[in-house]
């Protein structure tokens, strides 16, 4: 019986109009379930790293709080002010939650588990990951409100700052892996942990025997950085400056109501599972167990089952990393706007293209070690 | 040189911030989840006046001398009082507090010469508007000596007590299941008065 139904799901998730069906409707499950649980895990990590216990009134430890706000949102009346762009206005919610929609379609979840494996898929996802940029901009723009428009042309500002390390790191990791296949890139960081590219630019183990030098000696700053750099591309605190509540009432989302706030708010975590899933897959070895090349092949021969097990360790990884996004955000105050553009612009700017050189260098040596 | 050094102990300032709060995120919570739990209010709590319990005689101590309000400088206090037949002094019979308008300076406590009001420790006083306007001071009184359960003497017909207290119950103090009359389990009881 059950053999018949992983047969069935083996089929399924490799024939052609079935296969894109459920890919579909899977990642925007996933996506649009984890944007309302994500809201919901944040309050539950804001309460406890506050001392209280988060939302514990409705459902089960508050577990009803997300369907209730957002059925509260539902509710309010869709209002555009008077005097905005009403069309940019009302295209900036679907523009902001549409990319990482996008971004997750090649994204590999498992092994044989992604809906599109693109050769260019790194490509893509930062492509598509830019256009929040835009949406927070001409929301605040199209809102014809003075704080909207400050957090607009700062949201713009940050964003070209950020975009700079965040992709000399990218190329930096791509130099290393030589693929922008997700997919691939994933696959090479197979075995143990150490061979996850966080370490393997240390030291590489995967030749065998003692190993050499890896392409990215700096690999875990290089790490850090993304990981900054993916932090404010998400305007997530502590560079939450296209919201910042205490200096411009929302920001870009000063005039949006009822679910035009909510789904803004959604996609901020949308794309965080986006950055994070990034993170995960250039780092820690996406769906790669970690432990070791025989429980890598084990899990291969297990088919349908083994893959949802490297999904398993995919979320475990990725889960983990948003845990930190809101740790971090419970943690640090906001930045003052000029200490946001000089940690770019002084520090991790010069640091990334310091790793980029010591990448290129180290890959075109000579293997010495 | 210096922004390398300083770059490096930011990062580090910034791991021990994330090291603190994750222990705070470990550690037991500190809130009360306030309408399951409920905290001991301190005996010297300011809340509304009341007329204090005179364990002897049963009765309150106030003989309607009227110091207490024009001691008030809300004006929120009226009471009257008769003198019954063969007793000393004047017994008070209505005592009405308009709560809207107090201000818990404590004045009238101060001024009262037969230390007969004092603050109440209710704090669960959160209800429709004018709900406190006017509040019945004997009425608390008299709901008092069924709440306490030994009722020596009542002066104030003792067979009209047991009628009058759940509607007093129902029509002033709202919050009385809540924290004034003591409930079924002992145990649920912290912030009885």
């Amino acid at each position: 019986m059950i053999a018949r139904i992983l047969e069935l799901i083996t089929f399924l998730l490799t024939n052609e109009p079935y296969r894109s069906v459920i890919y579909l409707l899977c990642i925007i499950g996933f996506a649009l379930a984890n944007a309302a649980y994500l809201v919901w895990v944040e309050r539950k990590g804001a309460g406890r790293f506050q001392r209280r216990p988060g939302p514990t009134e409705s459902g089960w430890a508050g577990l009803l709080q997300p369907p209730a706000d957002g059925i509260k949102l539902l509710a309010k009346q869709l209002m555009a002010p008077p005097g905005g762009d009403k069309i940019l206005y009302w295209a900036a919610p679907l523009m902001v939650l549409a990319p990482p929609l996008v971004c997750l379609l090649a994204i590999p979840f498992g092994n044989n588990i992604l809906a599109r494996d693109l050769n260019i898929g790194l490509l893509m996802v930062f492509s598509f990951g830019s256009i929040n940029v835009m949406a927070l901009m001409l929301g605040g723009w199209a809102s014809r409100n003075k704080y909207a428009i400050i957090s607009a042309a700062r949201v713009v500002s940050q964003n070209v700052a950020y975009e700079i390390p965040m992709l000399l790191v990218v190329i930096t990791m791509i130099m290393v892996t030589g693929t922008l296949n997700l997919q691939e890139i994933i696959v090479q960081q197979g075995g143990g942990f150490w061979n996850w590219n966080i370490l393997r630019g240390i030291w590489d183990f995967s030749s065998g025997g003692w190993g050499h030098i890896g392409g990215n000696i700096l690999a875990p700053i290089t790490f850090i950085i993304f990981y900054i750099c993916m932090l404010a591309e998400t305007n997530r605190a502590p560079f939450d400056m296209a919201e910042a509540e205490s200096e411009l009432v929302a920001g870009a989302f000063t005039e949006y109501g009822g679910m035009g706030f909510g789904v803004f708010f959604m996609a901020e975590y949308a794309n965080i599972v986006v950055g994070c899933a990034l993170a995960t897959l250039l780092f820690l070895g996406g769906w790669q167990s970690g432990l070791g090349s025989g429980f890598g092949t084990l899990l291969t021969s297990w088919g349908i089952i083994g893959s949802l097990v490297g999904v398993g360790f995919f979320f475990a990884k990725m889960y983990f990393l948003i845990f930190s996004v809101v740790w971090v955000r419970w943690t640090f105050p906001r930045t003052q706007f000029y200490g946001l553009l000089n940690l770019s612009w002084k520090i991790l700017i010069p640091l990334s293209l310091l790793t980029l050189l010591l990448t290129s260098v180290t890959l075109k040596l000579p293997r010495l070690f | 040189m210096n922004l390398v050094t300083e770059t490096f102990s930011g990062f580090l300032s910034l791991l021990t911030g994330l090291q603190i709060t994750i222990k705070q995120f470990f550690s037991p919570t500190i809130t009360t989840h306030y309408p399951h739990q409920t905290l001991t209010i301190a005996k010297k709590f300011r809340g509304h006046i009341e007329l204090k319990w005179n364990e002897e005689t049963g009765k309150p101590n106030c003989t309607a001398c009227n110091i207490c309000a024009k001691a008030c400088p809300s004006d929120c206090i009226v009471l009257d009082g008769i003198k019954p037949a063969g007793e000393k002094g004047k017994t008070v019979t209505t005592y009405h507090l308009n709560y809207t308008l107090c201000s818990l300076c404590s004045l009238c406590v101060e001024a009262c010469p037969f230390d007969a009001i004092q603050h109440s420790n209710r704090y669960n006083l959160a209800s429709v508007p004018n709900q406190w306007a006017d509040m019945d001071l004997v009425q608390r009184y008299k709901d008092q000596v069924t709440r306490v359960g030994k009722n020596p003497y009542d002066p104030y017909a003792p067979a009209a007590v047991s009628a009058a207290a759940p509607t007093a119950a129902v029509g002033l103090d709202l919050t009385s299941s809540r924290s004034d009359v003591p409930p079924a389990s002992p145990a649920a009881a912290p912030t009885a008065q």
